[in-house]
């Protein structure tokens, strides 16, 4: 092999490093997490994608596409928030309607609340006293 | 003879037709002394000449020439006129011709005078009538059934306001309308006289007006297995206005005649005692007479038929069946604003 022979090969191999990080997507950190002479060193921080962090077109688009679903995961995330707030809202206002009911109710004990059950059966009513008599007349 | 019994009421009581009569009124106005005075004539009037234990009475002179026209007081004609009318409208079961079967089993005297010669020889020693157990079924008594024609007595106006009257050839007897018309002329020599009246012929009654405390009479309906003289409790209490009010049962006038029990309900078509059964039975009416009248008609109809003869003819009517049940009829439910369990 000659050195012009052995230059080239070297060239060719420190061309390769660079496109096969940068085509897994993370650049050459990837690189340096794999790289045992590194171990010692802090791991870095994983910088979020985004669609600037590279340039090839078909990535930009799915990152594209992960940002709007974000969006319209924040978006479906909000209606239900609001959704529930609305709920809320609707209960705390039943519960104090019903809590002016049976405070209205207590003020009026004639107006007894329906029985569903059938109670235990009240002790009879003595007779009222009759103001006359009618018996036997022969 | 009346009495103011408190500030708002004025009242008489005074015994005749062997019961306890009461005139009250509630809330006087002025005449109603006079009032009370009348309609206590009205009723003498009728014991007097309805009674037939009175040989002189005008009912008796009937009786003793039954198939004779007399000349009777207005009283007599118009009750034999009424106990006619009732006599058609019942089928023939008010028939006042039932006396010959009540002089066959010894009640030709006053009931108190019945009782006593009959406890005479009352095995059991009782001392009261009511005493005697359960309700007579006449087992035992002579029947003696009516004649099968219809009776048709002849009423006609005489001078003077009386009437001319002919019974057809059989004695009667009034009892079975006699106070419910005692109370119809009371109440109507009453009308007016205050807020409110009752006329109490003992048992048979009016109840004028919306009573006493304004939302109608508070009528008690007598328990027919109680006992005179204690404190009993009614079996339904009645708010009526407007009405009358009489009850027929066996509590009192019943009595033994040889080894049989009887009571004066008689069916006149068996000519024994009727109602085999049944206890007692009230009925609320306009008129106090008829009440009487469907009191009695219905206890001899008995216990299969009273429920049926009553909604039949739209009666307000409550019975007590011999083992002590209370019913009612639909028109009487209205009546009763309590019933005892």
């Amino acid at each position: 092999m000659t050195d012009r022979t052995r230059h080239g090969r070297r060239l060719a191999a420190l061309a390769v490093v660079p496109l096969s990080a940068g085509v897994l997507g993370t650049g050459v950190a990837w690189a340096g997490s794999h790289d045992p002479l590194a171990a010692a060193t802090p791991e870095p921080t994983t910088p979020a994608p985004s669609p600037t962090a590279t340039s090839d077109p078909r990535v930009d688009q799915l990152l594209s596409e992960v940002e709007q679903a974000r969006q319209r995961i924040a978006q479906l995330q909000a209606t239900l928030d609001a959704r529930a707030a609305a709920a809320a809202d609707a209960a705390a206002q039943a519960q104090a309607a019903a809590a002016a009911k049976a405070a209205a109710a207590a003020k009026a004990p004639a107006a007894a609340p329906k029985r569903t059950t059938t109670a235990a059966k009240p002790a009879p009513a003595p007779a009222p006293k009759p103001q006359t008599t009618t018996k036997s007349s022969g | 003879m009346s009495a103011p019994v408190a500030a708002r009421t004025l009242t008489s009581t005074f015994r005749s037709m062997a019961s306890d009569i009461e005139l009250r009124v509630v809330d006087p106005r002025p005449g109603a002394d006079a009032a009370i005075e009348r309609a206590a004539a009205r009723v003498e009037a009728v014991a007097r000449h309805l009674t037939r234990f009175d040989a002189g009475s005008a009912l008796s002179r009937a009786n003793a020439s039954p198939a004779a026209w007399h000349e009777v007081p207005v009283e007599l004609a118009a009750a034999v006129d009424e106990a006619a009318r009732a006599h058609q409208e019942t089928g023939g079961l008010f028939d006042p011709r039932v006396l010959d079967a009540l002089l066959t089993w010894g009640y030709d005297r006053t009931f108190a005078q019945v009782a006593g010669a009959s406890l005479a020889v009352d095995p059991g020693g009782s001392q009261d009538p009511a005493a005697l157990p359960g309700v007579p079924d006449g087992r035992g008594a002579t029947a003696r059934p009516v004649p099968p024609a219809p009776w048709q007595p002849t009423v006609l106006p005489g001078a003077d306001g009386r009437g001319l009257l002919n019974l057809g050839g059989t004695p009667i007897d009034l009892g079975g309308i006699g106070k419910g018309l005692a109370a119809r002329w009371a109440a109507a020599e009453l009308e007016g006289a205050g807020a409110s009246v009752l006329v109490d012929a003992g048992g048979d009654e009016w109840l004028g007006g919306p009573g006493p405390d304004g939302d109608g009479w508070l009528v008690g309906v007598e328990n027919p297995f109680g006992e005179d003289g204690t404190d009993e409790e009614p079996i339904l209490v009645l708010a009526l206005t407007d009405l009358g009010v009489a009850t027929s049962s066996v509590r009192r006038r019943r009595w033994r005649t040889g080894e049989a029990a009887v009571h004066h309900l008689v069916d006149p078509r068996t000519g024994l005692p009727g109602g085999s059964g049944l206890a007692q039975v009230t009925v609320v009416h306009p008129d106090p007479a008829w009440a009487e009248v469907w009191s009695k008609t219905l206890f001899l109809t008995g216990p299969d038929e009273v429920a049926a003869q009553a909604e039949a003819r739209g009666l307000a009517a409550a019975w007590v069946t011999g083992d002590g049940v209370t019913r009612t009829s639909s028109a009487m439910d209205t009546a009763v604003i309590w019933r005892a369990r």
